[in-house]
């Protein structure tokens, strides 16, 4: 597909990141291998302090992005370059990590940082993932409505609703009085990634009015077809509201084990430090 | 009757606040209140039944509210039910978002109801909700406290607590700690050997900071020997250069400094790996020690298979008793041994021959069902490593018999083994014993009685001198048989005559046998004992026609199965026979200075 000029992170100048953490990465596994280390492969080996030395300032350099995204002066580097490079090298700590506990893995703090890393850096591709699949997705449910928008055409669509109800019959009323007072937005982390808009009480309330309205006529029918095409109304705003909820939960919700988890391993790296040279 | 309805509307907020105020009047005695079009008092909330309430006024009274159904409503604050109630003057209801104030007009009697919507509507979710509803921060705790204390208890647990328990084992947190502090640390197994100091780490990490210590090492392992002397041992190594010396300056800067007993002994690494097997560590000085240590009689070696010298056995050229004169030499000279012993391995392994046949005839629990076998003399040590040494009471006397005389009811009389001057004075002892029994028989005779007188002392005398002269001679030609060819002692052993044979002064040299040829590297016969692998594999004593024979396999006999380290990682297959050897296969590093060996004294 012809795109315009925008590149993503990704595609970054030719994706000159990626070519060259993909080099560094196949560097390092080739002299991983050119060496005979006795008495066996471990981070102990001057090739394993090597890579602990660069995995652990790549480390540093990796989180520093959480800084520099809070900067609003470009620097040299724009933040796409920025992002692209972290994204990247990124991927090769998993490489070079790797290599640097010589495969040597037990219950102790070094194993721990290790699989703090790994956790880190795999919580980092799902959040590339959903970088790249969720925001088309968003933007296409979102139809150029705002958030805010959403919200306010919801207030506008329930103000509707209740006045319109104001012809239904007291039972009835009732119903759409207990269904505005069940309809929650203000959902849990789990709720907004499941896909609960079938459970909602406006969808069922409809499916509810539209069997009853066929045993009914005369005004009272017409006033019930008319709540009717606002509660349609109600559901489809409803459902846009909560898979927008559901896509910023996707775009969001990774960092949540992303960032505390990076700022763990940051501690768990100065412990793994401290101790190797503790007891050496 | 007449009731004044007043509907009052505020518009705006505070000091801004409009009242707009609309009164109408309604002839009736009782007002409808609802949801529907066309009650009095209609009120558009879903709260409100259709027909919700009615109060009416009679004309003696107060007023009565009326509620419908299921309807409720306030009144001064108290919830109202279905039912009847009486309103009093000065009431104020409350139904839905209106609330409507009972005034009586005392002027013309009539009541008026005045009517205000106090509550405005709002919906459940506004757009102030935009973060409550879309940003996930407003659900979940925030990233920057869960951070912290999850870097807070990282750093407590698995770096404070472990610091302070080797600072001060005795603090109550230390102690209270439920697992041992710096376990956590443990970067890998121990060897199994070291495996009871796993919760001791200070028995080894003594100083904080500060890579363990040979010292510390040698506090426990107190018999080590020295490999060389330091200074040979200085001398002998390869010079390190280049990124070598590079590193290994990095590794002092770091405090780890080089030719430390952990340099080589690398713990943690399970027990396979305590103890390095790359042949680089030897080669590194061996492969051309005699560059560096030009008077070394250590010849080069660097791989079993390709590079290394020819086996060169202790050799014993002068059997002793005591100290038998040994010297190394190389098996590619033939070296001939000279262990004071004749036995020739061909005559008593030969498969029908008079020692085949000889053994065949031999009751069973000699064990000789087959001929004469290697184990039949040479049996195993505990531990199967080597063999014990060949005795001639248990291994050869079924065969090799020491009597020296059978008497007249069958009694054999034998010899002591080892002691030829004990062998020596018994023969004498015995036919001196034969002579004057028969002296005395001769002088109990009564058929040789004779008168008494001088004469016949003279001849008794004589008789005597003479028989115990005889006793002599047989004694010097019995001891001179055994010592001669075909003799008892001469089979086996190595004699020196006197020259007067008569003095008897008949010695056996002494017997010399290697308990062990390579003593550095002792050989293990019982990891040999394979399918396949016979004496005879390596062992060439059926055709060995002398003692004196070196009957050890050249270095060709074990490469045909052990390939050096280096042909080992070109491939090696030991489904193919072919299994990888290094240096530590047969050598120590610790056994003790093999730099110039002593001949002749191990």
């Amino acid at each position: 597909m012809a795109q315009a000029k925008h590149s993503s992170f990704l595609t970054y100048r030719g994706g000159r990141w990626a070519k060259f953490a993909l080099v560094f990465s196949v560097i390092c596994i080739g002299l991983y291998f050119a060496f005979d280390f006795e008495p066996v492969r471990n981070g102990g080996s001057w090739y394993g302090y090597t890579l602990g030395t660069i995995g652990a300032l790549l480390i540093l350099w990796l989180a520093w992005l959480g800084v520099r995204k809070r900067r609003y002066n470009p620097g040299n580097w724009s933040l796409k370059a920025w992002t692209s490079a972290h994204v990247y090298l990124g991927l090769s700590l998993l490489v070079i990590g790797t290599l640097h506990t010589g495969l040597q893995f037990g219950w102790n703090v070094h194993t721990l940082a290790y699989a703090l890393m790994v956790l880190v850096i795999l919580s980092g591709m799902f959040g590339v993932y959903f970088y790249i699949t969720v925001p088309r997705r968003m933007s296409d449910n979102r139809a150029e409505a705002s958030q805010v928008e959403m919200l306010d055409e919801l207030e506008n669509v329930s103000r509707l609703l209740r006045e319109t109800s104001l012809s239904l019959q007291d039972a009835d009323t009732q119903r759409i009085l207990d269904m505005l007072a069940k309809t929650t937005l203000k959902s849990g982390v789990m709720t907004r990634l499941r896909d609960s808009h079938v459970r909602c009480p406006n969808a069922r309330a409809l499916k509810d009015f539209k069997v009853a309205v066929r045993t009914i006529e005369g005004d009272v029918q017409r006033g019930m077809f008319d709540v009717i095409s606002v509660l349609e109304r109600r559901d489809s705003l409803l459902g846009r509201i909560r898979r927008h909820q559901r896509y910023r939960a996707l775009l969001e919700l990774w960092l949540w084990i992303h960032i505390p988890a990076t700022i763990t391993l940051i501690a768990l790296l100065i412990v793994h430090i401290i101790a190797v040279f503790y007891y050496q | 009757m007449t009731i004044l309805i007043r509907d009052i509307k505020r518009i705006g907020t505070g000091d801004a606040t409009r009242t707009s105020i609309r009164e109408r009047k309604v002839e009736a005695e009782t007002i409808s209140i609802g949801r529907r079009k066309g009650s009095d008092i209609q009120i558009d909330a879903l709260s409100i039944q259709l027909d919700h309430a009615e109060i009416s006024v009679p004309s003696e009274g107060d007023a009565l509210l009326r509620l419908h159904g299921n309807a409720t409503a306030l009144a001064d604050g108290r919830v109202v039910t279905n039912g009847k109630s009486v309103i009093k003057p000065g009431t104020i209801l409350r139904l839905g978002p209106v609330q409507i104030t009972v005034e009586n007009n005392t002027v013309d009697e009539t009541i008026t109801l005045a009517v205000e919507s106090v509550e405005t509507r709002t919906e459940a979710i506004s757009r102030d909700d935009e973060d409550a509803v879309f940003a996930t921060r407003s659900v979940l705790p925030s990233k920057r406290i869960i951070s912290w204390m999850s870097a807070l208890i990282v750093l407590g647990f698995f770096l404070a607590l472990p610091i302070l328990a080797d600072r001060s084992p005795a603090h109550p947190i230390v102690k209270a700690s439920p697992v041992q502090a710096d376990v956590s640390w443990n970067s890998g197994e121990l060897s199994l050997l070291h495996s009871n100091l796993k919760n001791d780490c200070a028995s080894c990490h003594v100083n904080a900071f500060e890579a363990v210590t040979d010292d510390t090492c040698l506090s426990c392992h107190t018999d080590l020997e020295r490999h060389a002397e330091p200074l040979d041992l200085k001398k002998a190594e390869r010079p390190v250069e280049g990124f070598n010396a590079f590193l290994t300056k990095t590794s002092e800067a770091f405090g780890r400094p080089a030719d430390r007993c952990s340099s080589c002994h690398i713990e943690h690494n399970a027990s396979s790996h305590i103890i390095k097997s790359s042949d680089a560590i030897c080669s590194d000085c061996h492969a051309e020690l005699d560059k560096r240590l030009p008077n070394t009689d250590i010849m080069n070696v660097s791989d079993f298979g390709t590079d290394h010298p020819e086996f060169r056995p202790y050799v014993i050229v002068a059997p002793a008793l005591a100290q038998p004169l040994t010297q190394r030499i190389s098996l590619d000279l033939i070296p001939k041994g000279n262990s004071g012993l004749k036995f020739p391995h061909d005559l008593h392994m030969a498969d029908n021959n008079a020692v085949a046949k000889m053994a065949n005839t031999l009751p069973g629990r000699y064990g000789f069902d087959d001929g004469v076998t290697c184990d039949d003399c040479h049996s195993e040590e505990a531990g199967g490593a080597l063999f014990e040494p060949v005795r001639m009471e248990q291994d050869c006397a079924m065969c090799h018999s020491l009597t020296f005389e059978i008497e007249a009811d069958g009694y054999e009389r034998t010899l002591r083994h080892g002691e030829p001057d004990e062998v020596i004075a018994s023969m004498r002892d015995f036919y001196d014993a034969k002579a004057l029994a028969n002296i005395r028989d001769t002088a109990t005779d009564s058929r040789t009685r004779r008168r008494p007188g001088a004469a016949a002392e003279i001849r008794n005398s004589n008789r005597r001198e003479l028989a115990f002269k005889r006793s002599e001679e047989v004694t010097i030609g019995k001891v001179d048989a055994i010592f001669s060819e075909g003799g008892a002692c001469y089979d086996c052993h190595e004699i020196e005559r006197p020259v007067d044979i008569r003095t008897m002064d008949f010695k056996v040299l002494p017997i010399s046998v290697a308990d062990s040829f390579y003593r550095r590297s002792p050989f293990n016969h019982e990891v040999h004992e394979i399918e396949g692998v016979e004496c005879s594999s390596c062992h060439a004593a059926e055709t060995s026609a002398s003692s004196s024979d070196i009957l050890l396999p050249k270095i060709a006999v074990c490469r045909d199965c052990h390939i050096g380290q280096a042909s080992w990682k070109a491939g090696g297959d030991i489904a193919a026979g072919k299994y990888p050897t290094n240096c530590l296969t047969c050598h120590g590093f610790h056994d003790g200075p093999h730099y110039k060996p002593q001949d002749g004294n191990p």
